[in-house]
């Protein structure tokens, strides 16, 4: 009897190690998919860049020069 | 020490024996077993394998949206471009009525060329806040137009002065004037006083 304790009890032992193992292992592998660096430099490059310009005042100010 | 050696030893055989006849036990050693392989292996194989192949597939996502990103800003850069090739003749315009530097000769000539135009006579030309370098020697100064104050006081008729005034904010540099007054002096006369300010933006930098 004292035997089968023994024996029950190292087997939830290691079958939960196993599944805490396994649940570690899951959000390691996880956080190296996520965790992504840019470098700095690239960052600004990166930066979107508006191609619409205002031309509004140029046309202001040639009509202010004629 | 040989025969306990071998006394332990056989005992050790017995119980082996034993315990491996036992139902309870012959199950659970092969679970127990098992279970510490996986545990080992997990560990120890798998682990760094999973790490290293969803970093792989981490970074090529992120090198596909930098990818996605650069195209896109080619593209605006490109567009950015070819409207800069339109508006190119334009642009003189623009560095008429905003220099990058002072310039201030140029402008004070300005004024009184059409000062002698219209007729009227400067008294007093002030200007003030006058940079001494046309090179920036901040970030701010580079973001910001730098202004500088003029005061300008002339006396004509009042024709004269109104046609002063029209032709002065008519300059293609641009002019801001914050204040016209015309008032009679005791002579009579009509006595014009200015005061604005006229801007550039510094183009070198210098720090």
């Amino acid at each position: 009897m004292h035997k089968k304790g023994i024996d029950r009890d190292l087997v939830i032992v290691l079958t939960t190690t196993l599944i805490t193992i396994a649940t570690w292992v899951g959000f390691e592998v996880y956080r190296a998919y996520t965790k992504v660096t840019i470098p700095e430099v690239l960052q600004k490059h990166l930066l979107p860049l508006n191609p619409i310009l205002d031309t509004k005042v140029l046309d202001q100010l040639e009509q202010r020069d004629k | 020490m040989a025969l306990d050696y071998k006394s332990s030893l056989s005992r050790y055989r017995k119980f082996l024996t034993a315990a491996r006849q036992q139902p309870l036990w012959q199950a659970s050693f092969v679970l127990i077993l098992s279970l510490i392989l996986l545990t080992v292996l997990l560990l120890f194989v798998l682990r760094p394998t999973l790490i290293t192949i969803s970093s792989l597939l981490g970074q090529i996502n992120s090198q596909q949206q930098i990818a996605q990103k650069l195209d896109a800003k080619i593209t605006s850069l490109q567009q950015a471009q070819t409207l800069l090739n339109s508006i190119r003749p334009k642009l003189v315009h623009l560095d008429n009525s905003l220099p990058t530097t002072a310039d201030l000769g140029v402008w004070a000539q300005a004024v009184e060329t059409i000062a002698s135009g219209s007729g009227v006579v400067i008294t007093t030309f002030t200007l003030s806040n006058i940079p001494l370098s046309d090179i920036a020697t901040s970030a701010g100064q580079l973001s910001n137009l730098t202004k500088i104050d003029f005061n300008i006081s002339a006396n004509g008729d009042y024709a004269q002065l109104v046609s002063f005034v029209d032709t002065l904010e008519k300059l293609p540099r641009l002019a801001i004037l914050t204040s016209v007054q015309i008032s009679r002096q005791i002579d009579g006369r009509l006595n014009l006083t200015t005061v604005g300010n006229i801007n550039f933006a510094y183009a070198q930098k210098g720090y």
